[in-house]
């Protein structure tokens, strides 16, 4: 019996060790070769719970007659070689609703100033000393679009400025959870929520008690290499005084004039370069 | 008691094999079936056991495949081109300029004593009720552009601005049958000797050294080199600047 129990055995054993030899063996011999992420058919749960954080979270910030927070943004950005680099901005934001914003962002990158009083916007390249302005609409919503258009110009903490946020993203809410409880970020307790609006698939910490939004982290279904953004506040501040000569900057208003332009308007270059009298070079095409 | 201890030995061998397995994904992949051969004056030829080889022949060019699906191909003296698994792909040919397209379908150019270009970065688009969108470009990539040859954005020929002349010796660089390597010679083969000129339309992340600011129609340009017009502009959270007629 006992004979058979140890034949048992290590025929089981050896079985075992072929089979993971096998596996490991397959595994190493023919590694996955990395696919292109596909877009993900999102069709999920809208969890009513999920929802009511949103909600809390939307009514804290649109309720409020002023904000003023810090915030460091995290941005993916492909290297030469495929694989994402991250970069960080980082800026000091103070808005009075409905029609006064200031973002002054110090680092890193070369520090930029906006503007918006309700009538004007500007956007002030302080190193240059160079200025791009323009008449605004009157909300900060639709100022926010217009900045958009005009000029490429983003900021990945518009959700926190708009005046309704959850209406935004109510508008086209396919999936909604909740994760769980964090004690990490921001030094409080918040909540994590998962939603998806649009196409972006966003991560939202909320802060359990203020209901104020600590850190979110956005992926575009879309995106092949599906790059994270992500933005870190602190130092919230709501409510509080502020002068309307804080949406405004003499400084900014004296510098060289630019226009507002989109990058994306420019067309690729012309075959004739510019100085040189010389044809274009075409660049060597792809032998592979 | 022999039995027993051949059962011990039979768990012995599976812990190890157990055990060991995770190693087998980080480096030391030559000892687990990748082989070189190679000859005085002759080419050389090096395969690994994840599917990758490369291939060279003395004086002449040089190709490599990695098993990612990504490959490189050089000749001697002459050009470079590497593609990337996620799609994107780089050329250049010595004395002229280096062009990459990413995966998005945006294309850099590059050239000597240029700045560099870049077009669509994909993404670039007002949605209003969606939360995040890229910025586009990020300025902060044009940043570090200035010291950072690799990291793409703007200045994804920025080799280009430091002006190392390697134009010549691209084939060579190729053998170090590396990708990223034969990526960046790509790049540095748009840096070979070459006159300054700037492409018409081409949109850059600064002006060159010592050119001029001036004001015309309310707007400011800089003149560089006493015939390049540049254009300076506000878009995507910076400043940027496109080489225009003179105003």
């Amino acid at each position: 019996m006992k004979m058979r129990t140890r034949n048992r055995f290590a025929t089981a054993a050896v079985a075992l060790a072929f089979a993971m030899s096998a596996m490991a063996g397959s595994a190493l011999a023919a590694p996955a070769k990395a696919k292109a992420p596909q877009p993900a058919a999102v069709k999920g749960e809208i969890q009513p719970k999920a929802v009511d954080l949103l909600k809390a979270m939307s009514d804290a910030i649109g309720h409020a007659k002023t904000l003023g927070f810090d915030v460091i943004s995290t941005y993916e950005s492909p290297s030469r070689y495929g694989p994402p680099l991250a970069y960080k901005t980082m800026s000091h934001v103070a808005l009075q609703r409905p029609d006064k914003l200031k973002v002054v962002t110090t680092a890193d990158g070369p520090p930029t100033e906006f503007y918006y009083d309700g009538k004007t916007m500007m956007s002030f390249a302080v190193q240059e000393n160079l200025v791009a302005m323009a008449d605004a609409p009157p909300t900060v919503d639709q100022t926010l679009e217009a900045l958009y258009k005009t000029s490429g110009t983003y900021f990945p903490f518009a959700d926190f400025l708009v005046s309704d946020p959850y209406a935004d993203m109510a508008k086209s809410l396919t999936l909604a959870f909740y994760i769980g409880q964090s004690n990490v970020v921001g030094g409080v307790t918040t909540d994590m929520v998962a939603y998806e609006s649009e196409g972006v698939f966003v991560q939202v910490w909320i802060g359990a008690d203020d209901k104020l939004p600590r850190m979110a982290r956005a992926i575009f279904f879309d995106d092949p290499m599906r790059l994270r953004h992500q933005v870190e506040i602190s130092n919230w501040k709501l409510d509080a005084p502020m002068k309307p000569e804080e949406f405004t900057s003499a400084k900014a208003a004296g510098a060289s004039k630019i226009p507002f332009e989109h990058p994306s308007t420019h067309q690729a270059p012309a075959a004739a370069h510019a100085g040189s009298g010389k044809p274009a070079t075409k660049p060597a095409s792809a032998a592979h | 008691m022999f039995r027993k201890n051949i059962d011990i030995a039979l768990v012995c061998t599976l812990i190890s094999t157990l055990t060991a397995m995770p190693a087998y994904a980080w480096g030391h992949a030559n000892s687990f079936g990748g082989h070189s051969s190679g000859s005085f004056g002759g080419g050389g030829e090096h395969s690994n056991r994840w599917g990758g080889s490369s291939s060279g022949g003395f004086g002449q060019g040089f190709s490599h495949n990695n098993a990612w699906g990504g490959g490189s191909s050089a000749g001697g003296g002459q050009g470079v081109s590497h593609e990337n698994m996620y799609g994107g792909g780089t050329s250049a040919k010595y004395g002229e300029g280096a062009e990459h397209t990413n995966m998005y379908g945006g294309k850099s150019y590059g050239a000597y004593g240029e700045g560099a270009y870049h077009e669509g970065s994909g993404a670039a688009y007002y949605h209003p009720p969606a939360a995040y969108y890229p910025y586009h470009p990020p300025t902060t990539v044009n940043y570090y552009g200035s010291s950072c040859g690799s990291c793409g954005g703007w200045s994804a020929a920025g080799a280009a601005a430091v002006g190392v002349v390697v134009g010549a010796t691209v084939g060579a660089a190729a053998a170090s049958a590396n990708s990223q390597a034969n990526a960046q010679a790509a790049y540095s083969a748009g840096v070979a000797a070459g006159q300054a000129h700037y492409l018409m339309g081409a949109i850059y992340a600064s002006v060159p050294a010592g050119a001029v600011r001036t004001t015309a129609a309310g707007n400011t340009y800089y003149l560089a080199g006493g015939t390049t017009w540049f254009k300076a502009s506000f878009g995507a959270n910076g400043v940027y600047y496109t080489v225009v007629p003179a105003p």
